[in-house]
Parts: C-alpha cells; structure tokens; sequence
C-alpha cells in the first residue's frame, strides 16, 4: 500500500490509520450524494456520472483496480485507467498526482504478503456482498410469494432492485479497497 | 479438502480431478436446467425460493464451503457442531450423517494454506462476480432507459431483476468451491 497521496501539488501523508478510514467514509459519502442527487433530480446520465465518479475514486484515490491511489493494482499489472488516460484525465493528474509511467515497481507489484492481504480483504468482501444480495432476495421472495413477513416497502420491487444493483455495482468496485485501507494499521516510518 | 464424498452410504472417491470437474459441471448443468425449467412453471413466482434452496442443498451434499458438509471445509474455519444427540431417523436412513469430528477438529479447520486457498479462490470468484454485477446493471439500466426493449422479451422488469438476482445468489454460494474443487490437483493416496 502507497503511503501517501498527492492532492493538488500537496503530500498527504497516509501512513495513520484514521486519516485513510475518514478518506474510505468521505468516498462513500461523495459516492451516495451522487446516487441521492441522481434518483432524487432523474438524472438521465447519472448512471455515467456514477461510473466515472467510481472510476475516478479508483484511480486517484483508493487504487486497486489500476496505478493510481493508495492500493497496489490487484493483479499486479501496470494496467492505467481509461480514466486517467483519457484527455480529462490528464489534466486532473495535474492536480490530483499521478506518477504517469515512471512509477517504480515497488509500488505496482505485489508481494507475497500483500496477494495474501488482498486475497483476505476479497474474502470479506465477498461475504458482506453475499449479504447484501441475501437481504434483496428476503425482500423479492417477501413480496412475490406474498408472505409479507417483512415491513411494507413503498417502492415498486422493479425500482428496488435497480437500487440495490446499484449498490451492488458500487461495492463491488471500491470494497476489497476500502476494506484494505480501513484494516490496515499504522505504517511506520521508514528509516 | 475432503477426498470423498458419503452419499447414501456409498463412498464416493473424489481425489481425482477429473471426477471432481465433473461433479462442478453436473451441479451447474442441474442449477441451469432447474433456472429454466422453473421459469416455465410459474416465472419463479413461488419456485423461484427453491432455486436458493437447491444451491444450498449442493453445498450441504456436494460442495461444503459455507455449509457443513460436502468436499470443502466450512470456510469460517469453525469446528464442527458437536450434536446433543443422535442424527435424525431420517438421515440415518439415507446413510447422509456427517463425520463426527475427532478431538483435534483437524478434519473440519483450515490450515494456513487451506485459508490461503479459500481467499484466493473468494478473489476470483470475485472477478467473476463482479462482471455479472456490470452486465446484469448495463441490462437492468437499458430497460430502465428504453422500456420498450422489454417489450420483445416475455419477462416483466420485476422479473429480469429477480432472474438475475437468483443467478447471481447461486453464483455467490457455489462458486469459490467449485473454483477450489476445479483447479486442486489430484489428491495423493494416504501413505
């Protein structure tokens, strides 16, 4: 795990653990004001808009699916966001950071004891998403089989579900990140 | 990893790959069939529960992993349930009693690799996942888009939502094992 950020020219240093939980709330908060301003305003984009602000968070901050934030690539590829390498993103690598292709390889690859930390935060990913498609089925089975064991909900099941793959989508892109960054205790100092 | 499998009080060798492979396809050939054939008895109004409970019965008989039982180790690494008392009349029927666990729990924890498996194969299966979670979102956003692509396809949106919903909750539970169970290589014979 990269121990700092780069935000408009300033170095952030990330190596405490509070301060990458408070950025791991602050992405998930940004992430759901899009989703509320999206569903509340009819956004006819705003699926684009979720994709891209997902992405961005990625590549910028939290890392994990390319070079980029503070987790390694997952598969230890220099692969580089469309994002990042796309006009915009160019520019905001100006303000955001982004060590381009001269990025050592230290900070790409992975090494064995990280494969086994992101293999772990996978796994606990897996099982909070597993939960999260087990609550939808509760509240589908709930409704179709007519068992109304569960409170009433006033949303047609067609528009929950689409919420819920929303949800879904998000976690699935940011989670094993979010988990690696929020488990991870203070890095020390390197001598 | 067990090496076989009790079933109807026949011991099943599964310390070959081959048989092992074969067990993964005929499991996702019978969930497949089941998927269909439901969707012509009632467009899983009411059976659509059971394909949940089939995929937990293949866990139970087959696969193990987040269900005592079958070829994988209960992945939480728990030891076996002590039972109170006897099995029931009906398992001792069909011969489907579990092993009882001997003082070590060593058959039913896993060992360090074991859990390295377990994560490594949670990582892929979470690749897999997560590309039905963006497919089926694309597919849920066209028709919430563009109503009239539904038209052509004799489903309701409510549906769509829950057929893939189902497929994706049986590719949640069954996947990391049968991901284990398929690229293990054949066990060797106890000394």
């Amino acid at each position: 795990m990269n121990a700092e950020l780069v935000l408009v020219g300033k170095r952030i240093s990330m190596v405490s653990q509070t301060r990458r939980r408070l950025l791991v709330m602050l992405v998930y908060a940004g992430l759901a004001l899009i989703i509320y301003f999206w569903l509340a305003n009819q956004w006819h984009y705003g699926f684009l808009m979720l994709m891209f602000a997902t992405e961005f968070v990625n590549s910028f901050f939290l890392g994990g699916e390319h070079l980029g934030g503070l987790v390694k690539p997952f598969r230890g590829k220099e692969a580089v966001s469309v994002i990042a390498e796309s006009i915009p993103g160019h520019v905001l690598r100006w303000g955001f950071h982004w060590a381009g292709k001269n990025i050592p390889e230290s900070s790409t690859r992975n090494d064995e004891r990280e494969m086994v930390q992101r293999d772990r935060a996978h796994y606990r990913a897996y099982g909070i998403l597993g939960g999260v498609n087990c609550v939808l089925f509760a509240v589908f089975v709930d409704s179709t089989e007519g068992l109304h064991m569960l409170p009433k909900i006033p949303i047609p099941l067609g528009t929950l579900a689409y919420w819920f793959m929303l949800a879904n989508f998000v976690l699935y892109l940011t989670l094993p990140q979010c988990i690696l960054l929020w488990t991870e205790p203070d890095m020390e100092a390197e001598g | 990893m067990r090496a076989e499998l009790v079933l109807l009080g026949r011991r099943v060798d599964m310390s070959r790959r081959a048989r092992r492979r074969a067990l993964v396809v005929g499991i996702y050939a019978v969930l497949a069939a089941l998927i269909v054939g439901m969707w012509f008895v009632d467009q899983w109004r009411y059976t659509g529960s059971y394909l949940f409970w089939a995929a937990m019965l293949a866990c139970w008989l087959f696969l193990g992993g987040y269900y005592r039982g079958g070829l994988v180790k209960l992945f939480t690494g728990k030891g076996q349930r002590r039972p109170e008392g006897a099995p029931s009349l009906l398992l001792l029927k069909l011969h489907m009693y579990p092993a009882v666990a001997g003082d070590d729990d060593g058959g039913f924890r896993n060992d360090e690799r074991e859990l390295h498996q377990r994560d490594r194969a949670h990582y892929q299966a979470y690749q897999a996942i997560a590309t039905v979670v963006l497919i089926a979102w694309f597919v849920a956003y066209g028709a919430m888009l563009k109503p009239q692509w539904l038209a052509r396809i004799p489903m309701t949106l409510a549906q769509m939502f829950y057929g893939m919903m189902l497929v994706m909750l049986m590719l949640i539970f069954t996947l990391p094992q049968c991901i284990l169970l398929w690229t293990e290589p054949d066990m060797e014979g106890e000394g």
